[in-house]
């Protein structure tokens, strides 16, 4: 128990040095354009699925199937987002090569990913 | 994020087509419009008698109707029998989504009053301890073209070119509405506050027929009733009929035993069973919802799909014909 303890310890101690490294690699004015590059092309890949399930709200028996769905699109979209955030964060920042990024871009899509599914759960369960 | 751009250029220019082809397929509107099935709201739901247990067995259906929809929804369900895909009528393409909904508001408002009337009108001739007084009340503004100002769903007309509905029955009220020119005196109601105006209408060829929907008051019934139905979201007339049997059979005790009945169908203040939208997606709903008895307004019988009707189709023309159904079938 201690041992498991320690591990999740560890792997935010890691988590938070990573994020310390990236934030003294990168400048604002290019986090804001990955950000804003990465929201652009996460949505617009997204879109047309989200599009075509929305448009099958038309089959009244499906509605709660594919609110399911547009939920796990959702929570898909943000592990997206991250990888092009970090993708295009490396772009402009070369020397970010070298740095472990994966696990930042895992973590915080994990996070984002699991507020969306509460909120999913909690919209679905006063429509339904 | 440009050296990217630089580096997927061609692959980017090639998907950019289809992608914005399927954009606008997905999202611009049509002028269709598409009736799908629905479901069951039982009627218990809807009316409560003061000493009376509601019975359950009736469930109006309702229906879905969407438009504009987009040309995929148009494609996808062309080939779908139980959905009905039609040009926007021209009423449709005048009224908001809120005037919708304001519609369906004020038809099930009129539909339940008509039904509560009627069911007590036919109960007290089997019990003269039921009854019900009310009077013609003028006419509900269900639809006006977009253009006329001063005119909203649900608002009350009193006068029509200085004559006072008190003075007509309501075919002949409403026979004066259809003028080519009227002078409407208004009755808005906005919560408590009442306000009255005038609206002027001269009648443009271009413009679709308004439609009004008749206001009859309850001064009294015993007993006593409510309509918690009334805050439900479905709305539209179309449940008359099986509300009026519902009411009746709760009010004079007929053991409909465990049968679950559903029907269609306005209700008239004459009794007659009058023509619904959707037909063949409530029979449909029907099916998909395991209902034994199905009753729909006659004329409809010769339009319904031909097919497998796990259930018991009784067409009418009045209610009073389904009331002699019922007590043939079971009392």
């Amino acid at each position: 128990m201690t041992s498991l303890i320690d591990k999740v310890f560890k792997f935010f101690r890691r988590f938070k040095n990573l994020v310390k490294i990236i934030d003294k690699k990168t400048e604002m004015k290019f986090v804001v354009r990955s950000v804003l590059g990465a929201l652009l092309i996460s949505i617009l890949i997204v879109l047309i699925p989200t599009l075509v399930l929305v448009n099958m709200f038309i089959y009244t028996k499906l509605t709660f199937f594919i609110s399911i769905i547009l939920v796990f699109m959702i929570m898909g979209w943000s592990f997206l987002y991250y990888y092009f955030y970090y993708r295009l964060l490396k772009n402009y920042h070369p020397s970010l090569e070298d740095v472990n990024t994966k696990l930042p871009q895992l973590m915080e899509s994990t996070i984002v990913a699991l507020f969306f599914m509460v909120l999913g759960i909690v919209v679905l369960s006063v429509v339904f | 994020m440009l050296k990217l751009i630089k580096k997927y250029k061609k692959l980017l220019i090639i998907l950019c087509f289809p992608y914005i082809y399927m954009l606008f397929v997905l999202v611009a509107p049509t002028q269709l419009a598409v009736t799908a099935p629905g479901g069951l709201t039982q009627v218990v739901d809807t009316i409560e008698i003061e000493g009376y247990d509601m019975v359950d067995n009736f469930n109006t259906i309702y229906v879905y109707s969407f438009y504009p929809i987009t040309a995929f929804q148009s494609w996808i369900l062309e080939s779908d029998q139980s959905m009905e895909l039609y040009e926007m009528t021209e009423r449709q393409k005048d009224v908001s989504w809120k005037d919708h909904y304001d519609q369906g508001q004020v038809s099930k408002l009129v539909s339940l009053k008509t039904s509560v009337i009627k069911a007590y009108e036919l109960a007290h001739e089997s019990n003269s301890e039921i009854n019900i007084e009310y009077h013609y009340g003028g006419l509900y503004v269900y639809y006006s073209p977009s253009g006329v100002n001063g005119l909203e769903i649900g608002d009350q007309v009193v006068t029509i070119n200085g004559l006072n509905y008190s003075d007509y029955s309501h075919e002949e009220f409403l026979a004066l509405a259809y003028q080519p020119e009227i002078s409407l005196t208004i009755r808005h109601q906005d919560g408590d506050e009442v306000t009255f105006s005038t609206v002027e209408y001269v009648y443009d060829e271009a413009d679709p027929y308004m439609i009004f929907y008749p206001n009859y008051v309850i001064d009294s019934a015993s007993p006593s009733f409510d309509l918690p139905g009334l805050d439900s979201i479905v709305g539209g007339p179309s449940g008359g009929l099986i509300q009026t049997l519902s009411i009746y059979v709760s009010l004079v005790n007929i053991n409909i035993g465990q049968s679950k009945i559903a029907g269609t169908g306005t209700i008239e203040m004459s009794g007659e069973v009058g023509r619904i939208g959707g037909i063949t997606q409530k029979m449909y709903t029907a099916i998909y919802n395991n209902v034994d008895i199905m009753f729909l307004p006659k004329s409809h019988y010769t339009e319904i799909p031909n097919l497998d009707y796990p259930y018991v189709i009784v067409p009418v023309e009045t209610v009073e014909e389904a009331v002699l159904w019922l007590n043939d079938q079971f009392n």
